[in-house]
């Protein structure tokens, strides 16, 4: 193989680019997934319809794109919250139930999507214009802006958990539901709580793809893929493990198809996830 | 009833009842002139649902133009034209059922399809088993299975593919940018005949300094174009792709600062407006610049304004002028039987055999496939320098080397 | 025999009758072959119903409809093996396959397994589109030979080829598989999975190999998803890897929602489930946006209202009419000696 570093670094930082958007989605699975049990196969829907949102808000009113991704995240957390009302709730417990449901979902929002949205493509005004120079590679700056973005709203959760009563409750509630109960913070709460984070979270990355690359109904799916990647690697409900096996797998994406082709590439990911479970099942953060 | 006898009968009851709607479905309606049925399987759903949905209406105008012209006469007949379009899915097999529906139960004798060559081939399956004409309206690459050949008595393809405008393409790289000589090829992992391109760029004084192939569904050409720029090419080539405007702004974004060709028919103004003027200079494009349209483009815009309410694809023309075409064989065949339909096709390989929307053409393509089933037609070519769109006319391609 | 075992083959001879007699009365090549896949479709959804009563479930089994579709089709185009014989290749693959990654597999639970089946099917389809000299690459196989003829007694000369015959085939191949899988079920074999599903840790404290049984289950499901795909790509002749494909995760979606809908606990759940939906999908051809809309509409108010499914029906409309005793005796599987 005759790659030069320049291209192997190249490789490296777009990967991990790449990798952090995936993370947004998997934080938001992740945390759904730790406290109400529940594997939300619709969030790739939640991540495409906050795209769109953020689209719509941009074009067809006007908005400055930071003030329509703002919005976008709320209202996607607010869908978050309708859905976990009125869908998620009455399926507690039978997760196979809340998984047909999950996918039920999927399918009426990819195709209301198609219906509605129509089927053009289309793009969110980009971040930034040009390339950057980053130690010694170009990088294009919109990717640099994204990467920036997906690290503080990380940055972001990890402070809220870790500081505020309803964070801490939530992180407790992922070990064991009854010490939350304890905290004076219903199981019903934190579900909604978390769905609403999830979601924010999920519009985000939407919305930075979105810019990124174009819009589509379908978009919303192989970032599914990847996000539950990423949360079987890191381990169910543990965020450290998210942003680990995000990073883990962004730099695989990234690497593979430049150093052994894409052939590779398509299989990298489950090696290294049959290899890491077949250790250390649980994942590599994970907690039985 | 017991539980399991109630069971049975739910799945009897279920099979009952769709006897019921098929006996209803398929009572036979008289109509009072002949309707000549045609199929067509477009991705109607899914990732390209753009292209595959802006084909079929833009032939589905055309066959209103002519209905409302009275329709066909055709061997004492009079026939009103009538398109079913069915979704391919881009998935052969789905294509394969779709396209049993089309010819065994509506009976359909023509079929226009596709996008992908394996689903061309698969609908090929079935129009053979059923002697019914399949009418191809795009090939990514040719000589693929789903393409014509002379084993193939019931295959014509109606469209150009994208690598008959690599030798009008080269030619005009080398009267506008006469410098450059250093040509980098991105393209679709579809069975592109690269070998071909080489030939034709070292016949024309190009040097192909690398390729990449990209996956289909691929919607981060960063890693792609980050190797190109690595071998430091003057002029980049994106094969057959409507991303191509994507693949510009990655390659600028980049830094990147010599010249792109799009070869495939997405329209400069798509190219531009993805781009953005600072991107947009030294950019050479097959599509259609829709400020210069023939009149036979402009009939199709004007008319698709007025049915739909999405604005005008303009890659919508190539199959607007495919069915131009079809029903110009259907007139000198006199007839709608496949067969001398096909003969009809097989005879007109003069010049100006035929108009198009693009131009007058002919069917070629016998030195390369063997079979004169390939209709040859003018191809647009533009540039688009500082944010403008400089229309350059129309070249013939080259379609039999 | 008792009076509901008696009910059940009158129940199964009337399905029979009608499934033979159906494209005879349809009378249309057309709809003899959307009745050939429904029919793989059945398979598939009882199939992946297997999966589930050792209390797994795999989103998966498009991987496997992949391995055997292309080991049996590449097997008699390249090789030149008989129908039957590729058939059964592809079948004993795709189940050899899952054997081998079954031990790594079912050491991980619950939504780890799914998740890992999901990658393992998209690894599959991928590498069958990378893989371009044994497999045609992205552009899939076109071509595929359809079984040949065969000299049959009292038919003479059938060329199974055709529409009708290939139909026949194929019921009599899936029946087949479905009778096996049935007894399959109530053997000792498949109470054993049930113990594993209801409780892990007690069946392994009684001695048995857990995981020896979930990987003999996992492997004999995904052998009939390869007979599946097989089948399949014999009928269509045509095969490819593409996302949107057969081989793609949204067969894998309506697999489990064909199972889901018709109803998880029983046997005859995927049947109808299958039935049910893909007579759906092919009555809503003519509005194709709305139709994913409508299978997922169904799905969630199946979920929501009957999560037992549509073959739960019947006995909710009965228990309105009849006492409770009659409905006693319906429990769904649970382990015990229960005929559904």
């Amino acid at each position: 193989m005759d790659v030069s570093a320049q291209v192997i670094w190249q490789g490296v930082i777009n990967g991990l680019a790449l990798g952090w958007i995936y993370v947004l989605m998997a934080l938001g699975l992740t945390l759904i997934f730790g406290i109400m049990h529940i594997m939300q196969f619709a969030h790739g829907e939640i991540y495409m319809l906050g795209a769109y949102v953020v689209y719509y808000l941009t074009a067809s009113f006007r908005l400055p794109l930071v003030l329509a991704a703002i919005l976008g995240m709320v209202c996607m957390a607010a869908a978050g919250l309708f859905l976990e009302r009125v869908l998620f709730r009455q399926l507690k417990g039978d997760w196979l139930a809340a998984v047909v449901a999950a996918l039920g979902l999927t399918l009426i929002l990819q195709s209301g999507a198609v219906v509605v949205f129509g089927l053009y493509e289309r793009s969110i005004p980009v971040l930034a214009q040009g390339p950057l120079n980053f130690m010694g590679t170009v990088v294009p700056k919109d990717r640099g802006v994204a990467v920036v973005v997906a690290v503080i709203l990380s940055l972001a959760l990890y402070v809220f958990l870790k500081t505020t009563k309803y964070g801490q409750a939530m992180v407790a509630s992922a070990q064991n539901p009854e010490g939350a109960i304890l905290q004076g913070i219903g199981p019903d709460k934190m579900a909604a709580l978390c769905m609403a984070i999830g979601c924010a979270l999920a519009s985000a990355g939407g919305t930075l793809a979105g810019s990124l690359f174009a819009l589509s109904p379908y978009m919303g799916l192989s970032p599914l893929v990847k996000g539950c990647t990423i949360i079987v690697l890191g381990g169910m409900g543990s965020l450290p493990g998210a942003l680990i096996a995000g990073m883990i797998l962004g730099l695989i994406d990234g690497l593979v198809p430049i150093l052994f082709g894409h052939a590779w590439a398509a299989i990298g990911p489950l090696l290294v996830v049959i290899l890491v479970l077949v250790i250390k099942p649980q994942g590599l953060f994970g907690h039985e | 009833m017991k539980g399991t006898a109630k069971r049975f009968a739910v799945v009897a009851l279920c099979l009952l009842i769709s006897g019921f709607f098929v006996f209803g479905a398929d009572s036979p309606v008289q109509a009072k002139p002949k309707t000549l049925k045609v199929g067509m399987l477009m991705p109607i759903s899914g990732p390209i649902s753009v292209v595959g949905v802006g084909l079929t209406r833009a032939v589905e105008l055309y066959f209103d133009k002519v209905n409302e012209e009275g329709g066909l006469q055709l061997g004492g007949d009079t026939y009103m034209l009538k398109l079913l379009p069915e979704d391919s899915k881009l998935d052969p097999t789905a294509s394969s059922t779709a396209a049993k529906k089309l010819v065994y139960k509506d009976g359909c004798k023509f079929v226009f399809g596709a996008i992908s060559p394996a689903v061309a081939a698969a609908i090929y399956q079935v129009c053979a088993k059923a002697k019914a004409l399949h009418l191809i309206t795009w090939i990514d690459a040719p000589g693929l299975p789903g393409d014509v050949s002379p084993k193939k008595p019931y295959a014509v393809r109606l469209c150009i593919s994208s690598d008959a405008g690599w030798e009008p393409d080269y030619s005009f790289l080398r009267e506008k940018f006469p410098e450059a000589r250093k040509l980098f090829i991105v393209a679709p992992n579809v069975g592109l005949p690269l070998e071909r391109a080489r030939k034709l760029a070292k016949e024309h004084g190009l040097e192909v300094v690398g390729h990449e192939i990209w996956d289909l569904g691929t919607q981060d050409f960063l890693p792609y174009y980050t190797k190109a720029l690595a071998a430091k090419p003057d002029i980049i080539q994106a094969m057959c792709s409507a991303q191509a405007g994507y693949q510009l702004r990655t390659a600028r974004q980049l830094g990147y600062k010599g010249v792109f060709i799009s070869d495939a028919p997405t329209g400069p103004a798509m190219i531009l407006s993805l781009v953005g003027p600072e991107g947009s200079s030294d950019v050479i494009s097959n599509g259609m610049d829709m400020s210069h349209a023939t009149p036979s483009m402009k009939e199709c815009m004007d008319r698709w304004k007025k049915k739909y309410k999405e604005p005008f694809f303009s890659d919508a023309i190539i199959t607007w002028s495919e069915a131009e075409v079809f029903v110009q064989a259907l007139k000198k065949a006199n007839s709608v039987e496949p067969e001398k339909v096909v003969a009809a096709f097989d005879s007109m390989t003069a010049p100006d055999s035929f108009q198009t929307a693009f131009g007058p053409g002919h069917m070629g393509g016998a030195n390369r496939f063997g079979v004169n089933r390939v209709v040859v037609r003018p191809m647009p070519i533009s540039l688009i320098m500082s944010g403008k769109i400089e229309f350059e006319g129309f070249r013939m391609p080259v379609v039999d080397k | 025999m008792s009076r509901k075992t008696i009910n059940k083959i009158w129940g199964w001879a009337a399905i029979a009758l009608a499934a033979i007699a159906a494209p005879l009365v349809l009378g249309s090549i057309y709809w003899t072959s959307v009745l050939t896949t429904i029919v793989i479709n059945v398979l598939l959804a009882v199939s992946l119903r297997t999966i589930f009563l050792i209390g797994e479930f795999s989103l998966g089994h498009v991987g496997f409809m992949c391995l055997g579709a292309y080991a049996s089709s590449l097997l008699s185009m390249k090789a030149g093996a008989p129908f039957g014989l590729s058939l059964f290749a592809g079948a004993l693959m795709a189940g050899l396959v899952a054997l081998g990654l079954g031990y790594p597999f079912m050491r991980v639970k619950g939504i780890y397994f799914v998740i890992l089946t999901v990658m393992a099917s998209e690894s599959f389809r991928n590498l069958a589109m990378n893989w371009e000299d044994l497999t045609g690459g992205f552009g899939g196989l076109v071509g595929i030979p359809a079984p040949g003829m065969l000299n049959i007694p009292f038919l003479g000369e059938v060329d199974f080829g055709g529409f009708n015959e290939y139909y026949y085939l194929t019921l009599t191949v899936v029946a087949f598989s479905l009778f096996l899988i049935h007894r399959l079920e109530r053997s000792r074999l498949g109470f054993t999975w049930l113990a594993i599903r209801e409780t892990d840790k007690q069946a392994a404290a009684v001695g048995i190999n857990v995981l020896r049984y979930k990987v003999i289950n996992f492997s004999i499901a995904c052998f009939f998803a390869g007979l599946g795909g097989a089948l399949l790509a014999h009928s269509e002749q045509t095969i490819s890897p593409q996302a949107g494909s057969a081989f793609g995760v949204m067969t894998t979606m309506y697999l489990l929602i064909y199972m889901v809908v018709g109803g998880k606990s029983r046997f005859t759940g995927p049947v109808c489930g299958a039935v049910v939906l893909s007579l759906v999908m092919e009555f809503t051809r003519p509005m194709q946006e709305y139709q994913p809309m409508i299978v997922g509409a169904i799905a969630i108010a199946v979920v929501l209202f009957f999560p037992e499914g549509l073959v739960s029906i019947p006995e909710k409309i009965g228990t309105w009419f009849s006492t409770a005793s009659e409905t006693t005796a319906e429990a769904p599987v649970k382990g015990s000696a229960h005929k559904g």
